[in-house]
């Protein structure tokens, strides 16, 4: 095998390692599931061909973000829907200032798989109903309008609902994490 | 505004440009980034984390209340896989020269890699675990565990996208899944309809112009075709469906076309604790509940967190594999209620040879070498165990023993034990171990590991280098090598600590050597156990009859945690060698061959797999709380069911003996006999654990 070729292998690796956070990232600047995967997708594909040129990337999960940055500072460009204008300059500090965030989080090797392994946890321990409004929204990606539809209830209790499981999610996720060790 | 309603108002697009000036600023704090972190993280995992059942649910009741159609498969996401492929395959397949199409996204399911064949990918190492959306094999063949515990073998050529943990879709090739109680209605979507499991074991081909072939082998699945043509098959039933057609053909099921794929559920593993979630004995966790209710408070809430860690079955005669007698539950019993728990492995020790602790006599056996004892070990124990292990239905889950504690050490160093001289002259307990491995190994997913003893035991080159020959010995004589050894266990049931952090053997006090104090190390060689197994290890992997280097160490970390207020955090100032060592030593016994229900130990370690280097884990073999034998005599009777002996070594009273230098045995009192529950000493044990339990979240 090309050494090209074990370098890309090598890149895979640690891209698939560190996808929950750069799909955090990425997804968290977005709110959008479908423009957060085409990005990750243009991220991998530019480092792939960047790897296959047999250019040494140092610091990968850093270069992954800062393509993933321009990236959607175009995507925004081209929408110009965003409530906040793309150009401002509060949103350039965010995004700064979030990038940072992630990369002080690079060398906490289980940050990610720790609250994933938690979030399991929870969402199992939901209630019946609380889940079904979930999967509504995050598994099938049904609209808010249809969820209340489906639901019965309206769009505001709907939206209300939603906001109490996710805040009921993350506050088990903390709790798991401040309490359990490693086990088998 | 809290953090919360910030992150709340990003997320819908409601922020104004204050509230992101707000937000970047509080981002300075460890505490708020966390949150964000955590927050995103959520939202971007929730899609896949939510189960898969509750999505075919809502598909299936969608369709029948007539209302619009679930949009789960969307126009948009297809052709966007399509397009992601097309892309990819440019820039990852070419690179890859043929090695197979792999893609993750942040969809598809976390699978644990059981067995991929070599050369597939290097990141898919046996126990590896990686998200997995959609998989094309060129060539070989993958199985994996999905989060349901179903077990899926992959055979090239094939291409497949994991939809989720319950939910498999087959464009081409072949797919067999072993699915356990907890992936009942696990899915496999073909081009010619869907096939859903009803606890089973089957295979799936989709083949040439999409007509497909499903095969049970095992159990029962239901098959709906694309026409909604209904159809449930039987083991040893086969039915062929074509897309535009149904069903066109029923015949007998063929598990040779699918049987390299069935045989990986049995794959041999190198680390069998990696990707296992292990049985949590129920008997052991009524007994931690009834003990946490008890006593109550704070301490309750710490005894109660034990449940969630899993301790081993000890199988300590004949009746307690049957589940005769005093045993209300026998090994197929807890291997039962490990498969109802979705656990993919158990632990068991096997404990019952003939002459058994001839050194001892609270834990001695109940079969003896004069009155037939290697015979009915072999044929009443041994082989009753076997029967039960080779079930099929038990072949899903990882069996890790524990080979038989004591009974080689004491071939080292209890010569003059009348028992254990019987044992040696008759090679009673070299045959026994060799036979207990031939035999139970013989089945690929049981997993072997031989008891060492300790570092207070053999540690000294003197006793260390005859039992590595010994073990070699043991090792060459096992039907099939001794590579049917996984590896070795030390500090079973013991209070030995895996490292002194504070001092070390070499360290000089006074120009004295730390190993010199003879009334604690004796010139011993090794004084903590990590030093102790990795001298052994090596002695073992080198020279004559050496073991692969592969063999494992396991370390018994149930009682060795000496936490509590008497922890040293850090050496000693004294100047006196004696005083030293033992201000500085985590272990408070008063002499280190005391091990009978000592008094100011702690729960230890919790398990976890590849705590250190050569390492595959650390386990409670000895669940916290059972005696280790009674402090006085108890004659056989409603209080001794089985006629346990006693042993003065759990005597708080005793003097000691040359075994332990003469000393107090520093045993707790009033001690039940070994096996039965001692709260006295689970409370002590659970108070002094290191690290501490929390109590907050009852958990």
């Amino acid at each position: 095998m090309s050494a090209e070729s074990t370098a890309i292998q090598q890149a895979a690796a640690e891209f698939i390692r560190d996808r929950h956070l750069l799909g955090a990232f990425v997804g968290g600047l977005l709110r959008d599931v479908h423009a957060a995967e085409d990005v990750l997708q243009e991220v991998w594909l530019r480092l792939s061909a960047e790897v296959g040129k047999g250019t040494r990337i140092e610091n990968q999960p850093a270069w992954c973000r800062g393509v993933a940055r321009n990236l959607i500072r175009q995507h925004w460009e081209k929408q110009q829907t965003a409530k906040v204008v793309a150009g401002s300059e509060a949103l350039a500090a965010f995004m700064e200032r979030v990038e940072q965030c992630f990369a002080e989080t690079d060398h906490l090797e289980h940050f990610a798989t720790a609250r994933l392994a938690a979030l399991d946890e929870c969402v199992a321990a939901l209630p019946e109903r609380s889940r079904r409004l979930l999967s509504l929204k995050y598994t099938q990606r049904a609209s808010m309008d249809d969820i209340a539809d489906e639901v019965g209830q309206s769009f505001e209790a709907v939206k209300k609902a939603l906001i109490r499981i996710r805040a009921a999610l993350l506050e088990c996720v903390r709790r798991k994490l401040s309490q359990e060790e490693p086990t088998i | 505004m809290n953090m919360d309603e910030l992150l709340e108002r990003w997320r819908d697009g409601t922020a104004t440009e204050a509230d992101l000036r707000e937000l970047t600023a509080r981002l300075a704090t460890p505490e708020h980034r966390d949150a964000l972190l955590e927050d995103w993280l959520v939202e971007s995992a929730l899609p896949r984390a939510l189960p898969a059942a509750l999505v075919a649910e809502q598909r299936e009741s969608a369709m029948t209340s007539g209302t619009k159609p679930s949009p789960r498969v969307e126009p948009k996401r297809w052709s966007g896989w399509l397009h992601w492929r097309q892309l990819a395959a440019a820039a990852v397949f070419a690179a890859l020269l043929g090695i197979s199409a792999l893609w993750w996204v942040q969809r598809g399911a976390v699978v644990e890699i059981v067995k991929a064949t070599s050369g597939i990918s290097a990141e898919w190492s046996s126990g590896s675990r990686v998200r997995l959306n959609e998989l094309k094999l060129v060539r070989g063949e993958v199985s994996m565990r999905l989060a349901s515990g179903v077990l899926l073998t992959v055979t090239a050529p094939a291409e497949v996208k994991l939809l989720d943990a319950m939910q498999v879709r087959l464009f081409a090739g072949r797919v067999s899944a072993v699915v356990p109680v907890a992936g009942r209605g696990f899915a496999v979507e073909t081009p010619a309809g869907r096939v859903i499991d009803l606890g089973t074991r089957f295979g799936v081909e989709a083949g040439p112009a999409n007509v497909v072939e499903v095969h049970v082998f095992e159990g029962r699945v239901e098959v709906t075709t694309s026409q909604k043509q209904h159809l449930q098959l039987a083991a040893g039933d086969a039915a062929s469906l074509d897309p535009l057609q149904g069903i066109t053909n029923r015949m007998a099921a063929v598990e040779t076309k699918f049987v390299a794929g069935v045989k990986t559920a049995d794959e041999h593993l190198d680390n069998p604790f990696v990707g296992a979630t292990f049985y949590r004995n129920v008997d052991y966790t009524a007994a931690v509940n009834a003990a946490a209710n008890l006593k109550g408070g704070v301490i309750g809430q710490q005894m109660r967190r034990l449940a969630n860690y899993p301790t081993f079955v000890w199988l300590d005669s004949i009746a307690a594999v049957n589940g005769t007698g005093s045993h209300p539950r026998g090994l197929a019993g807890h291997l039962d209620q490990a498969l109802l728990q979705g656990a993919n492995a158990i632990g068991i020790v096997i404990y019952d040879m003939p002459n058994r602790d001839g050194s001892a006599l609270a834990s001695n056996g109940e079969l003896l070498i004069a009155q037939n004892g290697l015979n009915r070990y072999k044929t009443e124990y041994i082989h009753a165990i076997y029967s039960i292990l080779s079930q099929p239905k038990y072949r899903s889950l990882r069996v890790v023993m524990v080979i038989e504690p004591d009974s080689l050490p004491n071939l080292i160093t209890n010569l003059n034990f009348p028992r254990v001289a019987e044992a040696h002259a008759t090679g009673t307990y070299v045959q026994g171990v060799q036979y207990a491995i031939g035999k139970l190994r013989s089945l690929d997913n049981t997993y072997a590991y031989i008891d060492v003893a300790h570092a207070g035991w053999l540690g000294w080159g003197s006793n260390l280098k005859p039992f590595a020959e010994l073990l070699k010995k043991v090792g060459a004589g096992i039907p099939g090598g001794n590579s049917k050894v996984d590896g070795f266990i030390s500090n079973t049931a013991n209070y030995n600590v895996f490292a002194e952090p504070y001092l070390t053997a070499d360290q000089k006090v006074k120009a004295r050597q730390v190993r010199s104090l003879k009334s604690w190390y004796d010139m011993n060689d090794h004084i903590d156990e990590q030093s102790y197994a990795n001298a052994l290890r090596t002695a073992l992997i080198t020279g004559r009859d050496a073991y692969p280097a592969s063999i494992g160490l396991l370390l018994d970390t149930s009682r060795n945690g000496w936490g509590g207020p008497k922890r040293p955090t850090g050496p000693s100032p004294s100047t006196d060698l004696r005083a030293f060592v033992r201000e500085t030593t985590l272990d408070k016994r008063t002499h280190k061959a005391n091990s009978g229900n000592q008094s100011g130990a702690g729960i230890g370690a919790r398990p976890v797999a590849n705590p250190a280097p050569n390492y595959d884990a650390f386990v409670w073999v000895k669940p916290p709380g059972q005696s280790d034998g009674s402090s006085s005599l108890i004659p056989k009777g409603p209080e001794n069911p089985d006629g346990k002996g006693f042993d003065r070594m759990c005597d708080p009273t005793y003097q000691g003996n040359a075994l332990n230098g003469h000393t107090r045995t520093g045993a707790l009192p009033n001690a039940p006999v070994a096996g039965h529950w001692f709260q006295a000493q689970f409370e002590e044990l659970v108070r002094n654990a290191f690290p501490p339990f929390s109590v907050n979240g009852g958990q």
